[in-house]
């Protein structure tokens, strides 16, 4: 439901892999074959050599370094921004606001932290739940804008009918409430006391 | 309306699907953490390099030699061994973005929310089903639920026979009534003696 881009993820580790792949296999060759270890070093000091030319003709004026030097930071730079890119987009679009809305005569802000209150307070007296939390996604492509999910902790033994049931009554109400359906995943999943408990207290 | 609905439905089975499996979010965050920090180093010498200060451990051109003689200087085992590592981690990415990552949930069917249960909670509520039938006790009933399938073990006491096709029937009847999108198999309980 968030914004986390899945093909993003999987692309480049697809080719993070390969790469990896393809350098372990160059270095176990070369550990396994004599003669290809030496084509190695002799073609690699042959290009390091040039490069260290390229490099003192290249010498940008009045400094002993080259443009090429500089270049390659700039690469290397680059290639650090798109990592912390890579980074931000994991789990990107959580959003604290589940409605905004502009009218002429202003604009109305709904927190979704009464949505997840409202949530909390008509499940607090089921038995067959232990605990809810309430989080707002922003939607790529936007049309729906923002969507809720609603994790729901259930007790040992609780009927997912019951459950299901109890929140969407919930997510009616406040489709009421609201006057507009905003989009509402529901995951119901175990209580940690479901997962330790082995003979436990079962709500009847 | 019409097309507002199927447009709805069409969001809520994305919605849900998109739950079941894996984002290979975390994965990819330590990738690029691990990929990083090297990125910085090299930069960093680079730079150090660039102003004619001391390198912080190597000068990027004794680096730049290492790698040429990194094939012919190093034990071959150990190049054989670090190529084989290198490899198979990258094996193990490969695999990760390419396999499907299903996580053990399933989707329950609605008209406005998208729904996703864990199968351990199915399995619980399954076993609280048998053992009401069965007249067990909590520890005497394990179900576990797959991926397709349902499996219930009743171990009633020493000397105690149980109605292992009245507990069948009734869990049947209540995965029927989940109305989960994945059909779920129910096997026949078999009666363990403990």
């Amino acid at each position: 439901m968030n914004g986390t881009r899945r093909t993003v993820n999987r692309a480049v580790l697809a080719v993070l892999g390969a790469v990896l792949m393809g350098v372990g296999a160059t270095l176990a060759l070369a550990g396994g074959n004599a003669e290809f270890a030496r084509n190695w070093t002799s073609t690699a000091s042959g290009v390091w050599d040039r490069i260290q030319e390229q490099l003192a003709a290249a010498r940008s004026a009045g400094q002993d370094s080259s443009w090429w030097t500089v270049a390659l930071l700039a690469a290397l730079i680059a290639a650090a921004v798109l990592l912390v890119g890579w980074m931000a987009l994991q789990g990107a679009g959580r959003s604290s606001q589940l409605l905004h809305q502009e009218d002429i005569g202003g604009s109305t802000t709904l927190d979704a932290a009464v949505a997840a209150q409202a949530v909390d307070t008509a499940l607090a007296g089921s038995l067959q739940i232990h605990g809810t939390s309430v989080q707002a996604w922003k939607n790529q492509g936007g049309r729906s804008a923002t969507g809720l999910k609603i994790t729901v902790r259930a007790r040992r033994g609780a009927s997912p009918l019951e459950i299901r049931d109890a929140v969407e009554q919930v997510v009616a109400g406040m489709d009421q409430l609201l006057g507009r359906e905003v989009p509402v995943l529901i995951r119901i999943k175990a209580g940690t006391r479901t997962k330790l408990a082995r003979a436990g207290r079962v709500a009847q | 309306m019409k097309d507002g609905n199927k447009r709805r439905s069409r969001g809520i089975r994305r919605l849900a699907r998109r739950e079941m499996r894996s984002s290979r979010a975390a994965i990819s965050f330590s990738c690029a953490l691990l990929l990083l920090l090297p990125t910085m180093w090299v930069a960093a010498e680079l730079l150090l390099s660039l102003a004619s200060a001391n390198a912080l451990v190597l000068p990027p051109a004794t680096l730049a030699q290492g790698v040429v003689d990194v094939a012919t200087q190093t034990r071959a085992e150990v190049l054989l061994a670090a190529g084989v590592a290198l490899a198979l981690v990258g094996a193990v990415l490969v695999l990760l973005a390419v396999l499907p990552g299903a996580k053990p949930r399933q989707i329950m069917d609605s008209r406005r929310c998208a729904i996703v249960v864990d199968n351990e909670v199915l399995a619980s509520a399954l076993s609280r089903t048998a053992r009401r039938v069965a007249g067990l006790a909590p520890e005497q009933v394990a179900s576990t639920v797959g991926h397709r399938s349902v499996e219930v073990a009743l171990k009633p006491g020493p000397g105690r026979t149980v109605d292992a096709a009245a507990a069948f029937n009734a869990v049947e009847a209540e995965v029927a009534g989940y109305g989960l999108v994945r059909t779920l198999k129910v096997a026949r309980p078999e009666a363990v003696q403990a």
